[in-house]
């Protein structure tokens, strides 16, 4: 199956370990960070995906949980406020507030692996096409050869299961894959996520699309 | 880009090997990071009991090779139980931490024995080259 498909038990709501996974080629020297910026200088998190409104508590939109190590002990892994520094679980805004993705320091050809939520309450901005656009970033050190890295995802498109995991390789760049949150009832021809009414809600579905 | 001072009087750098391929049966004298903003000139950290070296980069989703962000020389002062940590950012801003050493957060195998000689210190510096 090709991109685009939805992720195999993404978001919270799901104990699973197989979700998104990062293989680095060579050995880091420093366990690997999972971080949400405004933008690729990674340099802001001004948005409101990070700022949250006043329905959501003002908490970041996006959350993290390493899965690498070990599964959630519960299928509600979504921290209800963010954790300083890094956390197996935790909202995520910049480098106030990330995950650690993997309990040791990763050797050539080990993989990490992660899962991810999206959550807004029912007053964030619509549309969001300039309010939810920040990017997702993977903070790593080596000092012998750098590493080349692979993201992939669980394909549901492709029959991927916990069990048997069907992994996808995202490609990268402007012209690259997205990873979007999306109602059950949306397609990847027109990703819609619609907020609730009331309170707050996760993500029904999380997809990689190619647009 | 690195510069390490060999007991021996010669240097090595990371113009034509790794970090980790400095051999660890010899001690480092110095070790010495280029400030991009101002090629000619290196911070340097002399007279620790341990040094090491990393590159940190930033991958988005699919990127098969990380944007570098930072270069990080850092070298321990057993002693003293303390760490002192000189990150150097691409965009030139160069910022100095000390930190107790079982916070020491990367991989023990980067580190390289030094000819601890005296007290322990961070300098600025003109370039040696390195071979």
């Amino acid at each position: 199956m090709a991109i685009p498909s939805a992720v195999v038990n993404a978001g919270n709501g799901h104990q699973q370990q197989n979700i998104f996974r990062i293989t680095f080629s060579q050995a880091l020297s420093s366990i690997p960070t999972l971080e949400a910026w405004d933008d690729s200088t990674f340099s802001t998190t001004l948005k409101e995906m990070f700022t949250g409104t006043a329905g959501n508590g003002n908490v970041p939109y996006v959350s993290g949980l390493a899965t690498t190590d070990t599964a959630p002990g519960g299928p509600s892994w979504e921290p209800a406020s963010p954790v300083a520094g890094g956390a197996v679980a935790n909202r995520l805004q910049g480098t106030t507030s990330y995950v650690n993705l993997a309990a040791e320091i990763p050797t050539a050809g080990f993989s990490v692996r992660f899962n991810l939520n999206w959550q807004v309450g029912y007053d964030a901005t619509v549309p969001a096409t300039t309010t939810q656009n920040g990017v997702l970033a993977c903070r790593y050190a080596y000092s012998g050869t750098a590493p080349s890295l692979t993201w992939a995802y669980n394909d549901s498109g492709a029959g991927g299961t916990e069990a048997a995991p069907q992994w996808t390789t995202i490609t990268p760049g402007s012209a690259g894959n997205y990873i979007r949150p999306m109602d059950s009832s949306s397609n990847s021809s027109s990703p819609v996520w619609t907020r609730p009414t009331s309170g707050v809600a996760d993500a029904p579905t999380i997809w990689v699309t190619a647009t | 880009m690195w510069t390490a001072n060999m007991e021996d009087g010669n240097a090595a750098g990371s113009a034509s090997r790794n970090w980790t391929d400095l051999p660890k049966d010899k001690k480092l004298t110095g070790v010495q990071l280029v400030i991009p903003s101002m090629p000619k000139i290196y911070v340097c950290l002399k007279n620790y009991q341990k040094y090491y070296f990393v590159t940190e980069a930033m991958a988005n989703p699919g990127d098969r090779k990380g944007k570098i962000t930072a270069e990080i020389i850092g070298g321990h002062d057993i002693s003293l139980g303390v760490g002192t940590e000189i990150r150097v950012e691409v965009t030139g801003a160069v910022r100095v931490s000390t930190y107790p050493l079982d916070k020491f957060k990367f991989s023990q195998d980067i580190l390289r024995d030094g000819t601890s000689n005296g007290k322990a210190r961070l300098e600025t510096v003109k370039p040696v080259e390195a071979v």
